[in-house]
C-alpha cells in the first residue's frame, strides 16, 4: 500500500522520488461556505469528518449535514496553529496532512494536538507539549494487564503514571471525526515506558487508547517545515527518556576502563628497593644527634625516595628527625623532617594511646646520582602539660660508609634513657596518593552525569510528588 | 558514542598518561618536602582530651 496520493507540499528530493516521481494528486479538498460568517471552509476528509470548526469565525459546523448547519457559534478571535491546517509532512515514512487542531489543558499544563490524516492509515495525532512532539496512534487492540504491575501493549510494558485527571479542550479549529468542541472534558490516565505513553481517555462511557511515541528532536519540525526547537530538559514529559542515561553508562564504562588501566600501570611500576638501613640510639632530653648515611645511590632519571624511621620503644616521648639528602657532586640538598612519637595514659574513659612510632617521609622526583642522607635526631620525654624544647645543636661529623656520627653522645651518655631508632631508605614504588587522585579525577565526570540523570528523573516525576501521595509509579526508566 | 563521552575518554587517557609519567619520575604532589621551620617547637604531646 502506498501513500502517493498524499504527498507533502514541498517534499525534499529523495532517491525514491527521483526514480518514481508521484503524480500530483487531484485535489480532494471540498470548499464550502460557513453559514455563520460566509467564509470559505475547506473539508479535506469529506465522508469521515463529523464536525468542522470554521477557521474564520470559530463556529462549529455539522459536516454531516449538506448545508453545514451551525452547531455552536464562537465569537472569540481564532489563533493560528504553528503548523497551518492543510500542511503535509512525512513522519516515520508516512505522509500526514494536518486537518484539525485543538488545545487541551489539565488545568496546570496546556498542550496542542494536531489531528493528522492519511487516507490509507486513517487518523493520527501530533501532540506538542511546547518542547517536543509525540506521534499518537489509536490502539486497535486493547492493552492487557501485566500481573497487576501495569499494562502490556505492542510487546511493551507500561506502568501507570499518576492518577486519572480531567483534560479540557480550550481551543479547537479544523475538522474532526468526532464532535469536537471547546469545553469538552475527558478523564485521562497515563501509562508510561521510556519513550512511549499510553493515554487512556474516558468520555461519556467510551474509552479510547492512544499510543504516543516521542519523536526525535527536530523530526516533526523538519517534517512540517517549522522552526526547530532548542533542546532543553527543564520540564521533561512523563515518558521522556533521560538523555543522560546512555551518557551515564558510557561515562562509567570509560571510567572503569581508565581506573583498571591506572591500577595495571601502577602494578607494573615495580616494588620498592631497599638502599640503606641503620639503627642508632637517641638519648631522651639529651643533645641532638647526627647520623649520616653515605652513598645513597639513585639510578639515572628521577626516583621516589622513602625514608622510614622506626622507634618502637617510644613511650610518652618523641623524636624529631630532620633529614637532608645531599648530592655528593653538587652539594644540593633536599630537606624534610618527621616526628616519631607515642603517648599513652588513662582517663575517665579508660586507657588511651596516641602517636606514630614509625613516621614515613616521601621525597618526590629525586634526580639520579650519589647522595648522603644526614639525619638529625632529637629525643624528648613528654612530662605532661609542659614539655621541653630541642636541646642546643652539637657538632656533628660525617663518617664513612653506612655508619653514623653521634656527636659525642653514646647510648648511655649522661645517664639518660636511650631510644633505639632505625632509619631505612627505599627507592621506587608508587605514591598511593597519585592513584587516589587519579581515581577521583576520573570519577568527576561520571558523578556529574549521574547527578544530571537523577535531576532529570526527579523533574520527570515532579508531577507525581506534587499530586497524590499514593502513587509512586513511573519508575520504570 | 556521544561527543561528551569521546571527550571524557580523551580526558581519561590524559589522566592515565600523566599517572604513567608520575610513576616513571617518582613524582607526587603530596610528597614531603621542606625542612622543619625554625619556630617548630612546642607542638608536641598528645592532643587527647
Amino acid at each position: 500500500m502506498s501513500d502517493d496520493t498524499l504527498a507533502p507540499d514541498n517534499p525534499a528530493p529523495t532517491p525514491e522520488a527521483l526514480t518514481a516521481p508521484p503524480a500530483p494528486p487531484p485535489s480532494t479538498v471540498k470548499p464550502v461556505n460557513c453559514p455563520n460568517c460566509g467564509g470559505t471552509v475547506e473539508i479535506r476528509v469529506a465522508g469521515t469528518t463529523v464536525s468542522v470548526i470554521c477557521s474564520h469565525c470559530g463556529s462549529t459546523l455539522d459536516a454531516t449535514s449538506p448545508d453545514l448547519q451551525v452547531i455552536a457559534k464562537a465569537d472569540e478571535a481564532l489563533k493560528t496553529p504553528e503548523i497551518p491546517l492543510g500542511t503535509r509532512g512525512v513522519i516515520k515514512g508516512r505522509t500526514w496532512e494536518v486537518v484539525g487542531y485543538q488545545e487541551r489543558t489539565d488545568e496546570e499544563v496546556t498542550w496542542a494536538e494536531y489531528l493528522l490524516f492519511n487516507p490509507y492509515e486513517g487518523y493520527a495525532f501530533l501532540v506538542d507539549d511546547g518542547r517536543r512532539f509525540n506521534l499518537g496512534l489509536l490502539l486497535d487492540k486493547l492493552p492487557t494487564s501485566n500481573w497487576g504491575l501495569g499494562l502490556s501493549a505492542d510487546g511493551q510494558n507500561f506502568s501507570r503514571f499518576g492518577d486519572p485527571y480531567p483534560v479540557h479542550t480550550v481551543f479547537v479549529v479544523g475538522e474532526f471525526y468526532w464532535r469536537a468542541a471547546v469545553g469538552e472534558t475527558v478523564q485521562e490516565t497515563d501509562y508510561v515506558t521510556p519513550g512511549t505513553m499510553l493515554a487512556c481517555e474516558d468520555y461519556q462511557g467510551e474509552r479510547t487508547w492512544t499510543r504516543l511515541d516521542m519523536l526525535e528532536w527536530g523530526e516533526a519540525e523538519t517534517a512540517f517545515r517549522i522552526a526547530k526547537r532548542r533542546k532543553e530538559y527543564s520540564s521533561p514529559a512523563p515518558h521522556e527518556r533521560s538523555p543522560y542515561k546512555s551518557q551515564l553508562f558510557e561515562a562509567w564504562v570509560i571510567g572503569v576502563i581508565a581506573a583498571v588501566t591506572l591500577f595495571l600501570v601502577s602494578g607494573m611500576a615495580g616494588s620498592q628497593q631497599r638502599i640503606a638501613s641503620t639503627t642508632t640510639d637517641a638519648v631522651l632530653d639529651g643533645p641532638e644527634k647526627t647520623l649520616v648515611i653515605k652513598d645513597v645511590v639513585l639510578p639515572p632519571g628521577r626516583s621516589r625516595v622513602e625514608i622510614d624511621a622506626d622507634a618502637t620503644s617510644l613511650d610518652n616521648s618523641w623524636v624529631d628527625l630532620d633529614y637532608s639528602l645531599t648530592d655528593q657532586k653538587t652539594q644540593d640538598s633536599i630537606d624534610s623532617y618527621g616526628t616519631a612519637e607515642f603517648y599513652s595514659g588513662t582517663d575517665s574513659d579508660g586507657s588511651w594511646t596516641e602517636g606514630d612510632r614509625k613516621p614515613t617521609v616521601d621525597l618526590s622526583s629525586i634526580p639520579g646520582g650519589r647522595y648522603d642522607l644526614v639525619v638529625t635526631l632529637s629525643a624528648h620525654k613528654w612530662n605532661g602539660a609542659g614539655s621541653s624544647s630541642s636541646a642546643p645543636v652539637t657538632d656533628t661529623s660525617l663518617m664513612g660508609g653506612h655508619g653514623f656520627a653521634d656527636g659525642g653522645w653514646g647510648s648511655s651518655s649522661g645517664g639518660g634513657v636511650t631510644v633505639p631508632v632505625t632509619v631505612t631508605v627505599d627507592r621506587g614504588g608508587v605514591f598511593g596518593g597519585n592513584i587516589i587522585l587519579g581515581l577521583l579525577v576520573i570519577l568527576i565526570w561520571p558523578i556529574i552525569v549521574l547527578f544530571r540523570h537523577l535531576g532529570f528523573e526527579k523533574r520527570r516525576k515532579a508531577v507525581l510528588s506534587s499530586g497524590s501521595d499514593d502513587d509512586d509509579s513511573g519508575s520504570d526508566d | 558514542m556521544s561527543r561528551h563521552s569521546l571527550i571524557f575518554g580523551v580526558f581519561c587517557l590524559g589522566v592515565v598518561m600523566l599517572s604513567v609519567f608520575a610513576i616513571r619520575d617518582g613524582y607526587s604532589p603530596f610528597a614531603s618536602a621542606g625542612a622543619r621551620g625554625p619556630m617548630f617547637f612546642g607542638g608536641y604531646g598528645p592532643t587527647h582530651k
